[in-house]
């Protein structure tokens, strides 16, 4: 008896300890996170050409949006970047939905070729079809269009795989049935009851994909050379590579670099405030069957 | 007579048989997708490596190496007898297994920490969007100031050592702290910082899948946490664990925007492989192929190795092979019959 309890007595004290460190490792990330921010939001921007030292100036954020609006093209890239981002998240979240869904629902014939087929496909890393992709374009004088950067962004196979999971989880044969039986078509069925299903798993994927495609820089790099065609992220490596050195002041390209980046990072950070509550969590993706 | 039949056969078709057409149409667009934007640039870059392109092609269609009147391994030889190339996969090697080993600890010792029901973490929602945020930043300007940070704070840290061994307290030397200061070591850190928060999404993703009896039972029996973390979870997250694998491979392997930071330097430290066919695909194209190639290879054996060790279903595998049996059988049977 005295015995049981002292081991009970030593787990609570273990568990304590443990509780202690993870919280102490937590802060200790967070504020290595939040640091840079605090250092930036308190006025002085930090100059990264320099590494991380103060450039000295400190300017109200107004006057660097000024500077912003009169040298730099921000306006349009915004609205390109807006363009590219938006698209391929909505496209690529609702195809690989689509597809999860024809894998997990329907028999058909070669569903399990397929399915090994997106397996295989997810380990190959993107950046190899870049070559290609690059001869592709010029041959066929697509270069300087949206659409072609949107293209090869709505496949992930990755994002196919983690649905599939999900939906597999979720799933059940009853409500297909009883949908089907009162009349509703595959695709409206699709859209009224399998993609409120799958919330969770979009909204986590949506994330990332809007981040990948947020600050791409290979593709649009080759398929956009002009000026007014150039979305956000190639803009701003752009400016920071050839255009902070074009002012007499550097004081002034640091300050326009600051800004962009402000403008740069607040749509991910903004997406994310809003997804984050959906991310998926406790449910048995693809877990042991019983 | 007949007609009846076929009418009784059409009926008792079976029911999923006739939606499996949707099955196609569903799964059309990804595939005629992938297959154009993704499928066909690929094959075509792989095919460079049989090629002779050494300058801007244009659109011209580069000729193969034989007709050159080099042989067809040209590209190959030339590309594996360079000591830059040799470089690049040792520092991709070296840079992915030191990232990923730490990296994965972290992320799983403090997701299985937050997800402990009996340490009653507070705060892991929150905790959580905070540690993406490196990883929603990175790529932009924003980026880089942070990593302009870190590289203050661990060089201050390093310097503070560096002073702690001048006064010679503990008998360490500054070759003790070399290694605090070098290239490799603020690559490794920064990508780990930034990756991190991904892994351990993912991480508390696939243990809040595992369901809590599971986890009930094992506490029963007498299983402290490392036993429950290698024989309960893992085993029962086995596709989210692929998931999370694949991720953090392809990351790894195709890793330059970190170490580019650095800038190029001649003795090479921070070339990766993905950097090497950057760098060779501004001129020399077909070498850029041949790096593909290779990292292609490194994938697929690597992804493989993972793939065919840990997370096949081997029972499932068991299952299916004696049923295919099973069928084969019956099917000789009914010929017997039949003859």
């Amino acid at each position: 008896m005295s015995e049981n309890g002292l081991s009970r007595s030593f787990v609570k004290k273990t568990d304590l300890a443990l509780k202690i460190v993870t919280y102490i490792v937590s802060i200790g990330i967070t504020a290595l996170v939040i640091a840079p921010f605090v250092t930036y939001i308190s006025g002085n921007f930090i100059d990264p050409a320099v590494g991380g030292e103060f450039s000295g100036a400190s300017m109200s954020i107004k006057e660097a949006f000024g500077l912003l609006l009169k040298y730099t093209p921000i306006p349009g890239a915004l609205k390109n970047s807006l363009i590219v981002s938006v698209t391929s998240t909505v496209l690529c979240v609702y195809v690989s939905a689509i597809t999860a869904y024809s894998l997990v629902a329907y028999e058909w014939k070669f569903r399990r070729i397929f399915n090994k087929f997106i397996i295989i496909v997810m380990m190959i890393p993107s950046n190899i079809a870049i070559i290609g992709y690059y001869q592709l374009v010029w041959k066929f004088h697509l270069a300087n269009r949206l659409c072609m950067v949107i293209f090869p962004a709505i496949t992930a196979p990755l994002a196919v795989y983690f649905m599939k999971l999900y939906l597999e989880a979720t799933f059940s044969r009853d409500i297909l049935e009883s949908a089907r039986m009162d009349g509703a078509g595959e695709i409206r069925i699709f859209n009224k009851i399998i993609l409120p299903l799958m919330k969770p798993a979009l909204a986590t994927q949506a994330i990332f994909i809007f981040l990948d495609s947020w600050t791409e820089y290979v593709i649009p790099g080759i398929v956009l050379v002009k000026d007014e065609k150039r979305t956000l992220s190639i803009m701003s490596m752009m400016f920071a590579e050839i255009g902070i050195d074009m002012f007499e002041d550097p004081a002034i390209g640091a300050m326009i670099l600051g800004a962009i980046t402000i403008v740069s990072v607040m749509p991910p950070i903004i997406l994310f405030a809003f997804l984050s509550k959906d991310i998926v969590e406790g449910v048995q993706l693809g877990s042991v069957k019983y | 007579m007949e007609n009846k039949e076929a009418q009784i056969k059409v009926k008792t078709k079976p029911i999923n048989r006739r939606y499996s057409k949707w099955g196609y149409i569903f799964a059309l667009p990804f595939a005629v997708l992938y297959l154009i934007f993704t499928f066909v640039p690929m094959g075509n870059s792989l095919y460079y490596a049989f090629c002779y392109v050494r300058h801007y092609i244009g659109y011209a269609q580069p000729k193969l190496l034989s007709e050159e009147g080099y042989p067809w391994y040209q590209n190959f030889k030339e590309v594996f007898t360079a000591v830059s190339f040799w470089d690049a996969v040792k520092n991709t090697f070296k840079f992915s297994i030191l990232q990923i080993i730490p990296e994965w600890i972290l992320a799983f010792w403090l997701a299985v920490m937050m997800t402990d029901r009996r340490l009653k973490f507070k705060g892991r929602k929150i905790l959580k969007s905070i540690f993406v945020i490196p990883k929603l930043l990175a790529g932009s300007t924003m980026g880089s100031l942070l990593t302009g940070f870190l590289l203050m704070f661990f060089g201050t840290a390093a310097f503070k050592l560096y002073m702690a061994s001048m006064i010679d307290g503990f008998g360490f030397t500054f070759e003790d702290f070399e290694y605090l200061t070098s290239i490799d070591f603020f690559i490794i850190i920064i990508s780990i910082f930034m990756h991190f928060g991904i892994t351990f999404i993912y991480a508390v993703v696939g243990i809040t899948s595992v369901p809590v009896e599971v986890f009930e039972a094992a506490e029963m029996d007498g299983a402290n946490r490392l036993q429950t973390f290698f024989h309960v979870t893992v085993p029962c997250m086995r596709p989210v664990m692929l998931f999370i694998t694949v991720l953090s491979v392809v990351d790894c392997l195709g890793m330059s925007d970190i170490p580019s930071i650095f800038g190029y330097s001649s003795d090479r430290t921070n070339l990766t492989l993905s950097i090497y066919i950057q760098i060779q695909g501004n001129m020399c194209l077909d070498r850029a192929s041949v790096g593909c190639i290779v990292l292609l290879f490194l994938c697929a054996i690597i992804s493989g190795i993972f793939y065919f060790a840990f997370f096949r279903d081997k029972d499932e595998e068991q299952l299916r092979k004696m049923r295919r049996k099973e069928k084969r059988e019956r099917a000789r049977a009914a010929k017997g019959e039949a003859s």
